[in-house]
């Protein structure tokens, strides 16, 4: 097992520096730089060439990354070309927003998928399993990003409601902070339960019609326990994997309802930058978000290791 | 919405068909493109009303009973440049979010070129390149530290504009060229200023009113740098910035208690709410959660109708210009029979209707700033003129348009290609594919296919790219300049000019442009502008085609002495009040 985690952390790793090469590379042959927007009014060419030595800019590809990787390897982020705060104060500010945001609207899918997958399996056939399908289908296939532009836009005009704003650390206001972010959490994680419920019908229902299943309904068990201790855990690998997908697609998905409810979160950061050529922003950003899914994709790698000990090797 | 894709074939129907589709896809986004490229237009306010029949009057901005308390909440984002220091910005995003805390020597009044005391109680001019303002006594900065409510000091104000002019590797000076002409300022004692001119300057003034000559204690600049954040944010103006104020949440701006205005402000606090899409903000105001939302034409256009809520809206304004610069560096652009030809094909109403739906404040125009009038240009002028245009009377342009191409030798077989560069591939995004493809159409359709318009739509930083580095031939722009009269001719008229991209260079131009910045009489000064703008619209410096672009305010109804001419001028925003 110590082989098996140490080659998956290696290439985790690998990944992660290879990650930083693509990104940093892109952005550098993207046309345009961060001294066009400070200096937007101001025709002349030599403060923007001497903006850009100051920046850094002039620096061949070579020189700028290692600059900079050298500089993550010391925890060090480096400067918004922008703003000229840390990148590690700003990413330490939108970070959690984006993951609060991201393990509600987790918790919602699952709360929302695993009775209705179970439910749905177990009842097969039946009025309620159509129901359930039917709205898993549903769930997949209305877009969340219109959903939320109808619960601001409707609500306000027929009863003069509008979801809350005003965005407030949780640290600050925790009430705020929850309910400004209850509404595009639970969205999100509605729009996402759709795929878990039907991966989760479709294994419990392979699960269920395995021998060992058979066998345990012939011993006398209680349906309940053959469902939940029997059935479920083993229809959960593939599950797990559904989730870590969701998870690592919220983290770099949430974009779009961060736009629609005002929420201060990573992606609308990385949005920001990109269009502001603010390649440290980008780079911390994007680093951060590489070593999360990353981090999840490990964690579940290992996780398979634990649950079926042949992928070990 | 999605009509760009077939253009060619809704072209060659009737032309009314033409008109909605445009209305609805090419230029629809042109007002959002304006907030977007001068980095908060959507923060941008001015004088004017509204259109349509369903227009309130611009009423309930006055009247009643001044009275104190209440919380005005304010949404809006901060603009690209996301911070409270507009000194540091070098577009207006900052610029409302400045006014709360900060306070400038003089205030500056764009609609009739004069400046009003503030800070300084007064100005004398001894001679042409002296001014010496006398500061309003009593004046205390805001009670947080590290300046901790002290008295302001006529060392103060040295100290604020040497800070915008010297040199400082650690700050931006996005506006040092407006200080140009300053020699030197020192301060004779404590309530007096001594301000000494290379030569004269009569722009100074309205200078010395912009929000971003805010009075900036030194204190402050030694333990922050600069007045990004609301701890940092220390001035003297009417509301004191919270310091957790941040530009993705917003934050709440306090009554200053010591503000020098006697009985102002009179609204408890300001609450500012960052918000990402217009759509929020007017959903905001619509259930009452706002005070004042800015929002686009477009959206109040679509809604307005269906919604009451006791709301009053008037537009927004200002001077920023929709223009088709050219690149002068280029031999097709020289001939200026060429320029003028390229500008008379322009239907400038068409423009203004498709784009802004007819708002009043936004005007066809050959040249900037708009509003003809104001310059002593009357309507009949501008018939008269050979540049002049005239909503009545296209045709005859068109005819004339196409004589001045003849002379110039540009046939069918010669004729004058370029490409012209935009950004934003959805119509929302303003000048992308949809506002190309109806340049390229009316050109084709009005020269008869003897200017051949190749569209080049991009990306936002892209196109700034290209432009800066003045690698394009001709592009669709909309940029905000500064509200002094003379920041706008010169930035973008004048050989150096901070925006002059397409490298206009006319000495005559730049002769009349200094001897207006000479000239500190009003009514002087506007012959000189006038002479100015004759002459931009004569050599066609830019395919000018419009001003004052404007998005929407919507106001809650109970909200009164506010104006919606402001921060063209000086916000005022400690006049407000709410009805009792």
């Amino acid at each position: 097992m110590g082989a098996y985690i140490y080659r998956r952390l290696l290439g985790s790793l690998l990944g992660l520096f290879l990650t930083t090469i693509v990104v940093f590379a892109l952005l550098r042959f993207l046309p345009g730089d961060v001294v066009t927007h400070l200096l937007y009014g101001n025709n002349d060419p030599a403060a923007a060439e001497a903006l850009r030595d100051k920046l850094g800019l002039n620096k061949s590809f070579l020189e700028a990354y290692i600059s900079w990787f050298s500089g993550l390897l010391q925890g060090d982020l480096g400067e918004s070309l922008f703003y000229g705060d840390s990148v590690s104060s700003i990413v330490k500010e939108r970070l959690p927003v984006t993951l609060e945001l991201t393990l509600i609207a987790l918790f919602v899918s699952i709360l929302v998928a695993f009775p209705i997958g179970i439910i749905s399996a177990v009842t097969q056939g039946s009025i309620t399993d159509y129901l359930f399908r039917g709205f898993a289908i549903l769930f997949v296939s209305v877009p969340f990003f219109w959903v939320a532009l109808l619960i601001v836009v409707v609500p306000a005009r027929m009863i003069g409601w509008s979801p809350p704003v005003g965005f407030k650390y949780i640290w600050d206001d925790p009430v705020q902070n929850i309910s400004v972010l209850i509404i595009p959490a639970v969205l999100l994680g509605i729009s996402l339960s759709g795929r878990t419920i039907r991966m989760l019908r479709t294994q419990m229902l392979e699960v269920l019609r395995l021998d060992y299943v058979r066998t345990a309904r012939a011993k006398g068990l209680k349906e309940r326990t053959i469902v939940i201790r029997h059935a479920l855990r083993n229809a959960l690998i593939p599950v797990v994997t559904i989730i870590g997908l969701e998870f690592a697609f919220l983290m770099g998905g949430t974009i779009i309802v961060e736009a629609i409810f005002g929420i201060p979160g990573m992606g609308l950061l990385v949005f920001d930058a990109l269009n502001l050529r603010d390649y440290n922003v980008v780079m911390g950003a994007l680093v951060v978000f590489a070593a999360i899914l990353i981090a999840v994709n490990f964690v579940v790698d290992i996780s398979y290791g634990f649950l079926n000990p042949r992928l070990r090797t | 919405m999605a009509a760009e894709n077939n253009y060619w074939d809704r072209f060659s129907q009737r032309r009314v068909t033409r008109r909605r589709m445009l209305q609805g896809t090419a230029l629809t986004g042109a007002g959002l493109a304006a907030a977007a490229v001068i980095g908060c237009g959507d923060e941008e306010e001015g004088g004017g009303t509204s259109p349509g029949t369903t227009t309130p009057p611009a009423s309930g901005t006055t009247g009643g009973t001044p009275t104190r308390g209440g919380v005005f909440s304010w949404s809006g984002s901060v603009g690209q440049y996301g911070h409270l220091d507009s000194s540091q910005a070098p577009s207006i995003g900052p610029n409302q979010l400045a006014l709360l805390w900060g306070d400038a020597l003089l205030t500056y009044q764009a609609s009739d070129m004069t400046v009003t005391p503030n800070v300084a109680s007064g100005y004398e001019q001894p001679d042409q390149t002296t001014i010496v303002f006398t500061l309003t006594p009593n004046i205390k900065f805001h009670n947080k530290p590290p300046v901790n409510g002290r008295a302001l000091t006529a060392q103060d104000v040295v100290y604020t504009i040497q800070r915008l002019i010297e040199p400082n590797t650690a700050l931006l000076q996005p506006w040092r060229n407006d200080f140009r002409s300053v020699d030197r300022i020192e301060a004779p004692d404590n309530s007096t200023v001594r301000l000494t001119m290379k030569s004269p300057d009569a722009s100074l003034l309205g200078t010395m009113g912009h929000w971003y000559a805010f009075i900036a204690p030194s204190e402050a600049v030694d333990q922050f740098t600069d007045f990004k954040t609301g701890e940092a944010a220390i001035s003297v103006g009417p509301f004191v910035a919270s310091g957790s104020w941040s530009r993705d949440t917003g934050g709440r701006f306090e009554r200053n208690p010591e503000y020098f205005k006697q009985g102002m402000p009179y609204f408890d606090a300001v609450e500012h709410i960052t918000t990402q899409t217009g759509a929020i903000t007017w959903e905001l105001v619509a259930s009452d959660r706002l005070t004042r939302g800015i929002v686009s034409a477009d959206e109040v256009n679509q809604g307005w109708d269906n919604r009451g809520h006791g709301l009053k809206r008037g537009t927004t304004g200002g001077s920023t210009p929709l223009n088709m610069p050219v690149n002068h560096n280029l031999d097709k652009f020289k001939d200026v029979r060429v320029r003028r030809a390229l500008s008379l094909f322009i239907d400038r109403q068409e423009i203004v209707d498709f784009t802004y739906f007819g708002t009043p404040e936004s005007r066809p125009s050959v040249a900037i700033p708009g509003y003809l009038e104001f310059w002593n240009i009357s309507t009949e002028d501008t018939e008269r003129l050979p540049w002049g245009w005239d909503a009545s009377k296209k045709d005859a342009d068109y005819q004339q348009a196409n004589q001045l191409l003849d002379s110039a030798g540009v046939t069918t077989s010669n004729p004058l290609r370029f490409e012209l560069m935009g950004w934003g591939g959805h119509p929302s995004q303003g000048f992308g594919e949809p506002a190309l493809a109806y340049f390229q159409a009316i050109y084709k359709d009005r020269s008869g296919d003897r200017v051949q318009i190749t569209p080049r739509g991009m990306e936002f930083s892209t196109w700034r790219d290209l432009v800066v580095r003045n690698e394009f031939e001709a592009e669709l722009n909309v940029a905000g300049t500064g509200w002094e009269v003379d920041h706008v001719l010169s930035k973008f008229n004048e050989s150096t000019g901070g925006l002059n991209y397409g490298r206009y260079n006319d000495p005559e131009m730049d002769r009349l442009i200094q001897r207006e910045r000479s000239i500190f009489d009003t009514n002087e000064r506007k012959a000189a502008v006038k002479a100015i703008i004759e002459r931009i619209a004569d050599q066609v410096s830019q395919v000018w085609m419009a001003t004052g672009i404007e998005n929407y305010q919507v106001v809650t109804g109970d909200l009164r002495n506010h104006h919606f001419a402001t921060s063209a001028e000086h916000l005022g925003i400690e006049q407000f009040y709410f009805e009792a």
